[in-house]
């Protein structure tokens, strides 16, 4: 009876394993999408939720008509374990979207830790699956920078374009052009126009002013580039003398040491790179610290909408590069959505604003709709079809929600543009502040709906004289012309239009509306002029004065 | 590889050469990271001083605590006020502590290992049940206390300043209790010899659950506390540093010893803090220095800095 017993059972999981082992048999009328992302994180809620949007827009409007034959879209998901840094789990997440005996993807979308990301592009290679990226920045994925020398990787699209073909990247741009990004605003503008005349000092006789800077970032892969070109190739130029620098663990919650060696150092501009919880930790303690010193650099969560009651409003004055401000009209020609149509549909389904990933999933899907409609691939995607997709999808020039995109000759976003304006209308980073509850658009200067950049005023930290809207060291007519062009504006909630005219700066009394009362706080102290703050760090006593 | 590997070690050595040293920094900031560390891992080495069960599940109540305290609090579905909130959500883990207790660990009492893989389980499956409560989204737990105080060259927040007397008043209400109280006086015997305590009449099973309670009401203190001072979300993989620093300062200062836990959080806490002051470029191997700090000292001393259980505090 035993022996029975046992026979029974092993026949049974001879079975279901036989049963198992037959390829699944895709619906023949869907495509079958994969996102793949650190789930937990706000990364992947957004890559699940563009591609949800995408995936309902799609199937509600006919799906991806190809040669007549109509395919609803499904999304498949996956892990890439980022939050528990497992690579060796996400790279088999990957491989269960892509085999055709399990989800059987036909491409796959997603990725955003590098370290994750690089395992599951090998799965992704030996499946022939598509793969866009639409989260990790890091240069090494699609180019090493190193190609045709004996440094050369071999593992990216440079190095072995036969191989790694597979991959493209959506979206954020890389990291070279995010650092070209950083150097555009603060060597551009931050550090000329609007610190070194306020707090420019010389050093040893240099008759160059420099101001103090501090660069602070996360220790991982995507980091590192941007890191060295910032503390060790001076890229900051001239006017940034970098006086600290730390690497800090991803998941680092106190930055007090930190702050107090920064302070020590009377650092005035701190170059912030985080991607991870840790920036909430670092602006909230960095509120709260007397450090005087603005805050620029990357902070990829300070783009949800969320950040600012995460932080209790203690974002205020961070500035860092985004793809979008809080419902900034980036363009107006993209389809089916234009930017704040997709950001109004996004916030209406899900509550709130969409970050860089959803916006890269959802392009990313919408590119490849409009690439199968008007080709006569038709799913499932094998070897061969995807090798006949390739091509087709390198040609991609559409004006996606973020602006006009296409892919570099090596699969990477093209982006040309990091100055004050914004000509050619590729997709670019922006620079976007936290002002009032808002991220408002800081650079480029030209379009529209940008503002103008504020130094923190709160706790008279870095230019305690709101009267001076401008911050150009003297209360003139300018600033009247600031508030009168505001005049009646309000910033309104994210979800609803905000008045055009509406400028932070000229809410001289902080009540989130521009009135007569600002008006009147001008003209109290019109003709003051600012002492030059002295350079002394620890007791700043400058003074309006007539 | 190498060659960065080089540039990185010169760039410590260029900072620690360079480094203009304020006292103040390393002394209060390591002081207070250290007090809060030892909160952390107070109730972990409690559980294993009295009941011999090494709870992996520790880093994930610490997450569920902050989690529950936003439930309840001024952000949350049910809008308390901070205190109330606080105490009821260290009054619902020690709870859900003699929950798990009786339904999990009980049954593998004795066997340490089972008992770990147990606790392991309880671990993932609170994560599961936080990602599926409050998905994926980071929730808020903000700052008892707004503002910051200065001492000499360093500035802390007074939310750091609570979390740092908060931790140093339950250590000490944890030490009196086990040396004065009846029940303190049944977790050392039970401690010293569980057979022997149970021939006296204590009732072991009921002592132990009452230490789990303690034990996970300390960490979601921990949690509230930490968080509510440093990262200002819960967010659903948060339990797994905390894990790690509380078994390592426990292992460094003598699984089951209260003053060990103490005395280790500060070696870890001191480590940590001059590795970032002294060593910024090198900032990102704090928990690693910590860590091989601990390797040290338990290859000098096996059982750690006090090594020696519950029953001789």
């Amino acid at each position: 009876m035993k022996t029975k017993t046992i026979v029974a059972i092993m026949l049974t999981m001879l079975l279901v394993t036989m049963a198992c082992a037959f390829p699944v048999k895709a619906n023949p009328s869907t495509i079958k999408i994969g996102v793949i992302g650190p789930v937990g994180w706000p990364q992947m809620q957004g890559m699940t939720e563009g591609a949800t949007l995408a995936k309902e827009w799609i199937n509600s409007h006919g799906g991806i008509v190809i040669d007549g034959t109509p395919y609803d879209v499904s999304l498949s998901l996956g892990d890439e374990h980022a939050a528990d840094m497992r690579p060796d789990l996400g790279a088999a997440e990957m491989e269960r979207l892509c085999d055709p005996t399990r989800e059987n993807v036909d491409f796959v979308v997603g990725g955003f830790r590098t370290e994750c990301v690089s395992p599951m592009h090998e799965v992704s290679v030996n499946y022939h699956k598509l793969f866009f990226i639409s989260g990790a920045a890091t240069n090494q994925l699609i180019d090493c920078g190193k190609f045709g020398t004996p440094q050369a990787c071999g593992k990216c699209v440079k190095c072995d374009y036969n191989k790694y073909k597979y991959m493209f990247r959506v979206t954020p741009i890389n990291d070279t052009m995010l650092a070209y990004n950083i150097l555009g605003f603060l060597k551009g503008y931050v550090l000329p126009y609007k610190l070194v005349p306020l707090y420019g000092q010389q050093l040893d006789g240099d008759p160059e002013l420099d101001i103090k800077t501090a660069v602070i970032a996360e220790d991982l892969d995507w980091t590192i580039n941007m890191y060295n070109m910032f503390v060790y190739g001076g890229y900051l130029g001239p006017q940034a003398n970098i006086v600290y620098s730390a690497r800090t663990p991803w998941n680092a919650l106190d930055f007090s040491s930190y702050l107090d060696s920064m302070h020590a150092a009377q650092v005035r501009l701190i170059v912030h790179i985080f991607s991870a919880s840790a920036s909430m930790a670092f602006i909230s303690q960095l509120a709260g610290h007397p450090l005087k010193a603005v805050a620029a650099g990357i902070d990829v969560l300070g783009q949800m909408s969320d950040y600012w009651i995460w932080t209790g409003g203690k974002s205020q004055y961070e500035a860092f590069l985004a793809s979008t401000g809080t419902r900034s009209p980036i363009t107006e020609s993209s389809s089916p959505y234009t930017t704040t149509q997709f950001w109004d549909a996004y916030y209406t389904r899900f509550g709130h604003a969409p970050i860089y990933t959803a916006w890269g999933a959802y392009d990313a899907i919408m590119g490849m709709r409009e690439t199968l409609q008007t080709h006569s691939i038709h799913p499932p995607f094998d070897q061969a079809k995807t090798d006949l997709l390739i091509p087709i999808v390198e040609l991609t020039d559409r004006v996606g929600t973020l602006g006009r995109f296409r892919y570099t000759s090596t699969h990477d976003v093209y982006s040309n543009e990091f100055g004050s304006m914004w000509t050619l209308g590729y997709v670019r980073a922006v620079w976007v502040q936290w002002q009032a509850g808002r991220l408002e658009v800081v650079w480029p200067m030209d379009r529209p709906y940008s503002k103008i950049y504020a130094l923190p005023s709160v706790s008279g930290k870095m230019y305690p004289y709101p009267t001076d809207v401008n911050q150009e060291a003297k209360v003139d007519t300018a600033d009247i012309s600031a508030i009168g062009y505001a005049f009646g504006s309000k910033p309104e909630l994210p979800s609803v239009p905000p008045h055009p005219r509406w400028q932070f700066v000229a809410d001289v009394d902080r009540n989130k509306i521009i009135d007569g009362n600002d008006n009147t706080m001008v003209c109290y102290d019109f003709g003051k002029i600012v002492d030059p703050l002295p350079l002394l760090y620890g007791n700043e006593a400058g003074h309006l004065h007539s | 590889m190498v060659e960065r590997f080089k540039f990185q070690i010169s760039a410590m050595c260029d900072d620690l050469a360079s480094a203009m040293i304020d006292p103040s920094v390393i002394i209060v900031q390591g002081a207070i990271t250290g007090a809060i560390y030892g909160l952390l891992a107070l109730g972990f080495t409690l559980i294993y001083g009295v009941a011999r069960v090494v709870n992996m599940a520790h880093g994930a109540l610490f997450m569920l605590g902050a989690y529950i305290f936003f439930a309840l609090g001024p952000l949350g579905m049910f809008r308390l006020e901070v205190a109330p909130a606080l105490i009821l959500a260290a009054i619902s883990l020690g709870i859900i502590g003699i929950i798990i207790y009786r339904l999990t660990v009980h049954p593998v009492t004795g066997d340490v290992l089972a008992a770990i893989v147990v606790t392991v389980g309880i671990a993932m499956m609170v994560q599961q049940l936080v990602l599926i409560a409050f998905g994926p989204n980071y929730q808020p737990v903000p700052p008892f206390i707004e503002g910051a105080a200065t001492f000499g060259g360093t500035t802390v927040t007074y939310s750091r300043l609570l979390a740092f007397a908060v931790s140093l008043v339950l250590f000490a209400v944890v030490l009196i209790f086990i040396r004065i109280t009846k029940i303190g006086s049944a977790m050392r015997a039970v401690a010293q010899d569980r057979e022997v305590a149970m021939l006296m009449g204590v009732n072991t099973t009921t002592l132990y659950m009452l230490t789990m309670a303690i034990s996970t009401s300390l960490a979601a203190l921990a949690g509230i506390l930490i968080v509510s001072s440093t990262t200002l979300v819960a967010e659903p993989y948060m339990w797994q540093q905390p894990l790690a620093i509380s078994f390592a300062i426990v292992i460094l200062g003598g699984l089951g010893s209260v003053k060990g836990s103490l005395v280790g959080a500060f070696i870890v806490g001191y480590a940590e803090t001059g590795v970032a002051y002294l060593i910024p470029e090198g900032g990102y191997l704090q928990g690693a220095v910590a860590l091989g700090i601990m390797l040290v000292i338990l290859l000098i001393r096996p059982k750690g800095l006090f090594g020696k259980h519950i029953e001789l505090e």
